[in-house]
C-alpha cells in the first residue's frame, strides 16, 4: 500500500527555502484510500467528551474515522465504544444522534437485542438457535479496538497496535490541560452542535484552522465588526506578526499568542465589547484560575490565545471561546464538520451568555467567519482542477526565519510532514 | 395583546412578504431597520431546535447591533462567502397570528428559502417565530427567531445568507 504515489506529494527544500505540496493530494481518489488506511485507521481519533455521557445510560452515537459508533455509559457507570452495526445482518442498533437512560439497543430489523455493554441478550424466535451460539462474544456488539480518555476528551482507535493515548498526543498533552483546567469544576460540551460540511479537500480545513496569515483577509469583515462596537482594535496588527508557533509532535502544532488579540475572552480577558457591567466578573474569574492553577499557567489559561491542531482531524481552538472541531472526508472534495464549544461546568449564567455570544460571532456555519472560510476552501479545492497544469501550493512563509511567528506557515509543515511520513509507510510499519 | 386588538391575517403576511422583498433584494440595511430597539434575530442549532439560546449554543445570536453589522457585513465586497451575491428567494406560508405578551404579538409562519450562486443551489426550509409590536410607522420586529427545517447543515454547507 505505502511507498510512491507515482507522483511527488510534497518538496520539502531546507536549503533554498521552500516548502510545496502537490495539489493531487487534495484531488486523487487513490491518496484519500491511502489516507484511510494509513492514517486515519492507525490515529487516535477523536469521538466524544465524557462530559456528553454523564449519567448511566447517556450515550451518543456518531460517525468517527467513517465508521457508526456509539458511546455509552452503562447502568454501572463504566464507559463503552462499540460499532453501531448488529451482529446479525448489519443494521444499525441505534438511529438517534443522543439519549439518556437506554438499557438495551434492540436491532429494528429482526429485533436483537444488545445490552448497555453491547453484549447479545435476545433474539426473538425460541429454539432457533443452539445454546452455545453466543458462548465466544462474537454476536455482541463489536468493541472498537481502542478508546482512552484524556482530560476529558475520549478518542478512539482502529489500530490495536497503536501506542497509548498519552503517548500519541505527546505535546498536545499540554494544550488539552490547559483547556481542561479552566473550569473549577472541569469542562462540558455546550448543548448545540455545529453539524456542516464543506466541498473541500478535509486537508485544507486543518491548514486553515490555524492559519493566521489569512485572518486580515479573509476575515476582513470580521475585525470591521469589532471595530464598531469598541476600541480593542486600536494597535492591533492585523497582519499576526507576532506569537509563535511550536511542535508539540507527531504531527501537532499549535499556534499561539498572550494578550495581544483583539477579542475578549469570558474565560478571562474582558474589552469593551463586554459591557462595564461585566468587568467585574470577569476579572474575578481570572484571578480564581491564577489563584487555582498558579501564575504562570494560569496567565496562560486567561489570556493566551491558541489555535491547536492535532493529527490527523482534530482542532482545539481557545480563542474568543473554545472549540472543538473534527472532520472527516467522504470524497477527496467534500468533508463532514462537527464541532461544539466546550465550557466550564457551573458557569454563570452571565458568563455563558457572552461565551455562547462570543463564540457564534466569529466561529460557526453562520458566524461572521467561518463561512468565509468555507468559501476559501471551496475556491481553493476549484482551483485545483488546474492542478495538471498550475501543480503546487506553496507553504514556505517563515521557513528561513530564526524566530516564527503566528502568521508563518510551520504548524502546516509540521502536519505535511508528518502526512508524507505516515502516507509513505507500509500497513506493517509504525510511524 | 388580546385577541381583539390582533392584526389581520392579510396585514400580516403583508409585512412578511415585505419583509422577504427587502431580502431577496439586498436592501439589508432597510431589512434591519423593520427591528426595533430591542430587535433579536436568532437560529437555533439544528438538533436542538426547541431550545433556548441560555441552554444551548445557537447558530445565530444576535442582539440589535450585531443584526445591523451583519447587513451590513453582508452588502460589503469582503463578505467572500456572499461576493458575488446569491440570488435569493422566499416563498412564505401558514401564516398564524397568535396573541403574545402586554405589548408584542406572535406570528408563525413557514417559508422555503433558495439560494442560488456558483452553480450551487441550497434549499432552506424554515419555520419562523416573530414577536412583533406596532411602532408609529407600522409593524417592527422585537424578536425573529429562525427554525431550520434540516436535520443539519450538511446539504448547504453553512448559512451566509439573511434567512
Amino acid at each position: 500500500m505505502g511507498g510512491n504515489l507515482g507522483f511527488e506529494t510534497i518538496q520539502d527544500d531546507r536549503e533554498n527555502g521552500r516548502f510545496r505540496v502537490h495539489r493531487g493530494v487534495f484531488t486523487k481518489n487513490d491518496v484519500l484510500e491511502r489516507e484511510r488506511a494509513l492514517i486515519f485507521d492507525r490515529c487516535w481519533l477523536y469521538m466524544a467528551h465524557v462530559s456528553e455521557v454523564q449519567k448511566p445510560g447517556d450515550f451518543v452515537s456518531r460517525r468517527v474515522g467513517g465508521r457508526p459508533l456509539i458511546f455509552i455509559r452503562d447502568r454501572n457507570g463504566k464507559l463503552h465504544v462499540y460499532f453501531n452495526s448488529c451482529s446479525h445482518r448489519g443494521a444499525m442498533v441505534c438511529r438517534e444522534p443522543s439519549g439518556r437512560k437506554r438499557k438495551n439497543f434492540q436491532c429494528p430489523y429482526h429485533g436483537w437485542v444488545f445490552s448497555d455493554e453491547g453484549k447479545l441478550i435476545d433474539t426473538p424466535g425460541p429454539g432457533a438457535y443452539p445454546d452455545t451460539f453466543n458462548n465466544d462474544g462474537s454476536l455482541d456488539l463489536q468493541p472498537v479496538p481502542k478508546f482512552a480518555e484524556y482530560r476529558g476528551f475520549v478518542f478512539v482507535n482502529f489500530d490495536a497496535d497503536a501506542v497509548s493515548l498519552e503517548e500519541y498526543l505527546a505535546g498536545a498533552c499540554e494544550i488539552l490541560d490547559l483547556v481542561a483546567s479552566q473550569g473549577p469544576q472541569g469542562m462540558e460540551i455546550q448543548p448545540g452542535m455545529q453539524e456542516y460540511s464543506v466541498r473541500a479537500n478535509w486537508k485544507l480545513l486543518q491548514e486553515n484552522s490555524a492559519d493566521a496569515y489569512h485572518a486580515g483577509i479573509t476575515h476582513s469583515t470580521y475585525f470591521d465588526y469589532l471595530g464598531s462596537r469598541d476600541e480593542s482594535l486600536e494597535g492591533f496588527d492585523n497582519t499576526l506578526s507576532f506569537g509563535g508557533v511550536r511542535d508539540l509532535g507527531n504531527g501537532h502544532a499549535v499556534s499561539e499568542s498572550q494578550g495581544v488579540m483583539p477579542w475578549g475572552r469570558p474565560y478571562a480577558r474582558w474589552v469593551p465589547g463586554f459591557g462595564k457591567e461585566a468587568k467585574a466578573e470577569i476579572d474575578a474569574i481570572a484571578r480564581e484560575v491564577i489563584e487555582r492553577e498558579g501564575v504562570e499557567k494560569g496567565e496562560k489559561i486567561v489570556r493566551g490565545d491558541r489555535n491547536t491542531l492535532i493529527f490527523p482531524n482534530l482542532v482545539i481552538n481557545d480563542i474568543m471561546a473554545v472549540t472543538v472541531r473534527t472532520f472527516y472526508p467522504y470524497k477527496p472534495d467534500y468533508m463532514e464538520v462537527n464541532a461544539w464549544s466546550l465550557a466550564p461546568i457551573g458557569e454563570s449564567p452571565t458568563s455563558r451568555e457572552r461565551r455562547s455570544r462570543n463564540f457564534v460571532e466569529f466561529l460557526g456555519p453562520a458566524g461572521f467567519s467561518t463561512p468565509d472560510d468555507v468559501e476559501m476552501l471551496a475556491l481553493c479545492q476549484q482551483g485545483y482542477a488546474a492542478a495538471d497544469f498550475a501543480p503546487w501550493n506553496d507553504i514556505s512563509r517563515g521557513v528561513t526565519k530564526d524566530v516564527v511567528e503566528k502568521s508563518d506557515e510551520l504548524q502546516m509543515r509540521i502536519f505535511w510532514r508528518h502526512w508524507d511520513k505516515m502516507l509513505k509507510s507500509e500497513l506493517e510499519e509504525r510511524v | 395583546m388580546s385577541d381583539k386588538n390582533l392584526p389581520s391575517r392579510q396585514e400580516i403576511e403583508d409585512f412578511l412578504i415585505h419583509e422577504a422583498e427587502l431580502i431577496d433584494d439586498w436592501q439589508l440595511n432597510e431589512w434591519a431597520e423593520l427591528f426595533d430597539e430591542h430587535g433579536e434575530y436568532q437560529v437555533p442549532p439544528t438538533d436542538k431546535p426547541k431550545s433556548e439560546p441560555e441552554k444551548s449554543l445557537y447558530l445565530i445570536y444576535d442582539d440589535r447591533h450585531r443584526l445591523s453589522e451583519r447587513a451590513k457585513r453582508q452588502l460589503k465586497k469582503t463578505d467572500h462567502s456572499e461576493f458575488p451575491r446569491s440570488i435569493v428567494t422566499h416563498i412564505i406560508s401558514n401564516v398564524r397570528v397568535k396573541p403574545g405578551d402586554d405589548d408584542y404579538f406572535i406570528v408563525i409562519c413557514n417559508a422555503v428559502v433558495h439560494r442560488s450562486r456558483l452553480q450551487q443551489h441550497d434549499i432552506y426550509p424554515v419555520r419562523c417565530e416573530y414577536r412583533i409590536v406596532r411602532g408609529d410607522t407600522g409593524f417592527r420586529i422585537r424578536r425573529k427567531r429562525v427554525i431550520l427545517g434540516t436535520e443539519t447543515l450538511r446539504n448547504q454547507g453553512k448559512l451566509s445568507i439573511i434567512i
